[in-house]
């Protein structure tokens, strides 16, 4: 424990040196909620992936809405893209229109869109 | 170069180190961006062949009430690992050592259910080279598979570090970036359930 101690006093000190700068984060209780909604919204994509009067393109655009929504949550809030420095925003968004953009063209130069 | 990053070396420079965390960080999120790619080429590869069975087995035999459950499983992982950062940044070591533990036991659980229902599959005739559509449902969900297994093991490393008294050594890898990891894992199978399960069946 004294290990751990002055381990956590040092690394304190070095982000003091650096001005490293102290952002709010959710509080737990607040990840338990954002867990929930999440849990939430899962099951209502599961119930609604059973109802046959939601079928066909309806089905697709509440499913893609949904799973839109979990996906948005899970980076701004668990992963705190949110609240870090645009620059990380910037290379996952890079990342993400590029696997779009290839998804695009994949299907479309082989008619499957 | 962005000004933040700018700002952040002229900080370490200012007061005489070379405060590596931010490279690291920022290393993470270009790596990410990258497993964007490469998960969307598995996506766009799988709903090409979706259709394309051959006389194998295709999405009929999927079991969604199963793998809804391991989906849950891995979207609960997510929230145990935050609380583990939460309280890694709160220097709550016995906390982030449980969130830790727990995490590795819901991605371990997962990895178990994923085992289970490729062998269910397997039986009902549905393989690697059965058809396109076995090839690639394969490669997409085993592809993510062992990027759960690889969280898995950083985080076990990272359960036995705490124990050893390194856990906020910081060099290389640390609860931060892990969590970015296995996050990214876990929206990954978010577009993964969706995509080839739910708008198959």
């Amino acid at each position: 424990m004294a290990t751990d101690t002055t381990e956590i006093e040092a690394v304190d000190a070095g982000r003091a040196d650096h001005g490293e700068d102290h952002i709010e984060h959710p509080s737990p209780a607040q990840y338990w909620l954002i867990a929930l909604i999440l849990a939430i919204i899962t099951a209502v994509e599961i119930g609604a992936s059973y109802i046959s009067a939601l079928e066909g393109p309806l089905l697709v655009s509440i499913l893609l809405i949904l799973g839109g929504v979990k996906f948005a949550m899970v980076v701004a809030l668990f992963m705190h893209l949110k609240f870090d420095k645009p620059l990380y925003r910037n290379f996952f968004l890079i990342g993400l229109f590029g696997a779009l953009a290839m998804f695009v063209v994949v299907l479309l130069t082989f008619r499957a869109l | 170069m962005s000004d933040a990053a700018v700002t952040d070396t002229g900080h370490a420079e200012a007061s005489g180190h070379h405060d590596v965390k931010p490279v690291r960080k920022t290393a993470m999120w270009v790596f990410l961006g990258s497993e964007c790619v490469f998960f969307g080429a598995m996506i766009s590869t799988f709903l090409l062949y979706r259709n394309t069975t051959n006389g194998a087995p295709g999405s009929e035999i999927f079991n969604i009430p199963f793998t809804s459950a391991s989906s849950f499983i891995l979207l609960m992982s997510s929230l145990t690992m935050v609380l583990a950062h939460n309280a890694f940044e709160k220097k709550d070591l016995r906390q982030t050592r449980v969130w830790l533990i727990g995490t590795v036991l819901l991605g371990s659980t997962f990895l178990a259910g994923q085992i289970f229902e490729f062998t269910e599959f397997i039986h009902e005739g549905l393989t690697l080279p059965a058809s396109p559509f076995g090839s690639s449902f394969y490669m997409l969900t085993g592809f993510h598979g062992i990027h759960v297994a690889v969280g898995v093991m950083l985080l076990a490393a990272m359960v036995v570090l705490s124990f050893s008294g390194r856990l906020y050594d910081d060099r290389g890898l640390n609860v931060e970036l892990i969590g970015l990891y296995w996050h990214f894992v876990d929206i990954v199978w978010i577009v993964i359930f969706t995509v080839v399960y739910l708008l198959q069946v």
